[in-house]
């Protein structure tokens, strides 16, 4: 069924939205570059596009919950990106959050099934 | 690395001023990172190609600067977007019912005839709805441009409401059907098939063949306007007017002739239209109906085409006697003088079109012949 596999993708992408800020902030508790993020965060299971990554990165700088500073690493220049105060703040409270919502399901599946 | 400095130039012209030299700093090492884990696993540096293949993987430039872009990614964004279309569905039942009171007084008053009255009814539809369109969609873009905030949208009373009601009309649905392509593309809708639909259940919805409606009133209108019962486009004064001159040969043709000469032919090709409408309408699910009433319209475009190419008092304008003949008019197509190049257009195009409506006409009679259900071609319904 071409039609649903659609729907489910588009599920699946909505699904994953919110949990991937997630990932992306907990990852940079330690400091990285987008490289070996985006490495770091696929060893996890969490597979994401640069065209995702990159920009999601950026926003959160604008944000202020992330910090970054140009290194020189392997001979070049890269983006370091760490978690700012403000960003360690926000994701205890979005973690709280995300406890909750994934207590929640699981009381309502357990339920269901 | 030029490739790579051309790409990364074009995705520059497109992002923000402020942020522009850190993010291609920033893409720029991404990009190398990438050809370096290419280089490592292809045991050598990466040709051209490949490299040009890893840059597609990033994405369109356009793209990729769009997703640096702050603020609204969209024209209309899903708050508004209900907004946007309640007011144009407003706007544009208005704008229709007042077209038509105005062709009701222009008829009762009997200013002009029937022919001028619709043409001018339709005119200004067409019009004012472009217009409305324009209008509605340049104030939502502001709107969300500027994050403007509608107050009056919060606040709103329940007894208000019934205006909502009264104008519930959705257009979008009489559109899908007009346009022939109603929920063929659920696979959950097992409604009766039609001939001209394509049964198989399709990813995408494709551009569908349009509607008996649709080729009754197409039909109609060149059949009214070619007996002189609509006047939307002044045939008689194609002589007299001064642009034409860069027609060469045929501002000084006797359109009248012309105009007699084919007329037979352009009539049957305006009533095989309605009779392909009307056959469609009558037996839905025949499709040997439907394939046969495409099979006398195309060969009456033909008869058309060679009609006003071979034997009409175009024919000394346009006419290609023979190979050279016809190399002479594609030479004309880059040789000055350029106001031969029309004439060169138009001559060549006769050829090229019976051609066309010679595979038209064989593909029909095929499938009139083959009994299988064969799909509908979409390129050969979408005429």
């Amino acid at each position: 069924m071409p039609i649903d596999d659609d729907l489910y993708e588009s599920l699946r992408m909505e699904l994953r939205r919110g949990s991937l800020v997630l990932a992306v902030l907990a990852r940079l508790r330690e400091e990285r570059y987008g490289y070996t993020l985006r490495q770091a965060l696929a060893g996890d299971g969490l597979e994401m596009e640069e065209s995702t990554l990159y920009p999601l990165l950026r926003r959160l700088e604008t944000q202020g919950l992330l910090a970054s500073e140009w290194r020189e690493e392997d001979r070049r220049r890269k983006r370091f990106y760490r978690l700012s105060p403000e960003g360690e703040a926000m994701l205890a409270r979005l973690l709280d959050e995300w406890r909750g919502i994934s207590a929640s399901l699981s009381a309502i599946i357990d339920k269901t099934s | 690395m030029d490739l790579v400095d051309a790409y990364l130039r074009a995705i520059a012209a497109h992002l923000p001023k402020a942020d522009r030299d850190d993010i291609v700093a920033e893409l720029r090492d991404t990009i190398l990172d990438r050809l370096e884990a290419r280089e490592a696993a292809l045991g050598r540096p990466p040709t051209e190609a490949e490299i040009e293949a890893e840059l597609h993987a990033v994405g369109h430039p356009l793209e990729v600067a769009a997703r640096y872009r702050r603020g609204a990614s969209q024209l209309i964004g899903p708050r508004l977007y209900p907004y946007y279309l309640f007011v144009l569905r407003v706007a544009l039942s208005l704008q229709l019912a007042i077209s038509a009171i105005v062709f009701i007084v222009a008829l009762t008053r009997g200013e002009g005839d029937l022919g001028h009255a619709l043409t001018a009814a339709i005119g200004s539809i067409i019009n004012g709805a472009i217009t409305l369109v324009g209008l509605a969609t340049m104030a939502a873009l502001i709107i969300e441009h500027y994050q403007v905030r509608l107050g009056f949208l919060d606040r709103w009373r329940v007894k208000d409401l019934q205006v909502l009601e009264i104008l519930a009309f959705d257009p979008l649905p009489v559109l899908d059907w007009v346009m022939g392509r109603a929920v063929t593309a659920s696979a959950t809708d097992a409604g009766p098939r039609e001939p001209w639909r394509d049964p198989r259940p399709r990813r995408r919805r494709r551009r569908g063949p349009v509607n008996p409606l649709l080729w009754i009133a197409s039909g109609a209108v060149l059949t009214l306007w070619w007996v002189g019962a609509l006047h939307f486009f002044p045939s008689g004064a194609l002589r007299d007017d001064p642009e034409l001159a860069i027609f060469g040969p045929f501002a000084r043709l006797d359109w009248a002739a012309v105009k007699a000469a084919v007329f037979i032919p352009v009539l049957g090709y305006g009533l095989a239209q309605i009779g392909v409408g009307a056959a469609m309408l009558w037996r839905p699910a025949e499709r040997r109906v439907y394939v046969a009433g495409r099979l006398a319209v195309c060969l009456v475009a033909l008869w058309v085409i060679l009609q006003a190419w071979l034997a009409s008092p175009l024919t000394p304008a346009i006419g290609i006697a023979d190979l050279q003949d016809m190399w002479s008019r594609i030479e004309q197509l880059w040789t000055p003088p350029p106001w031969r190049i029309p004439e060169a257009v138009i001559a060549l195009w006769f050829p090229l079109a019976a051609l066309g409506e010679i595979q038209r006409v064989l593909w029909f009679a095929w499938r009139l012949m083959s009994a299988a259900p064969v799909p509908m071609d979409a390129r050969a319904a979408g005429r």
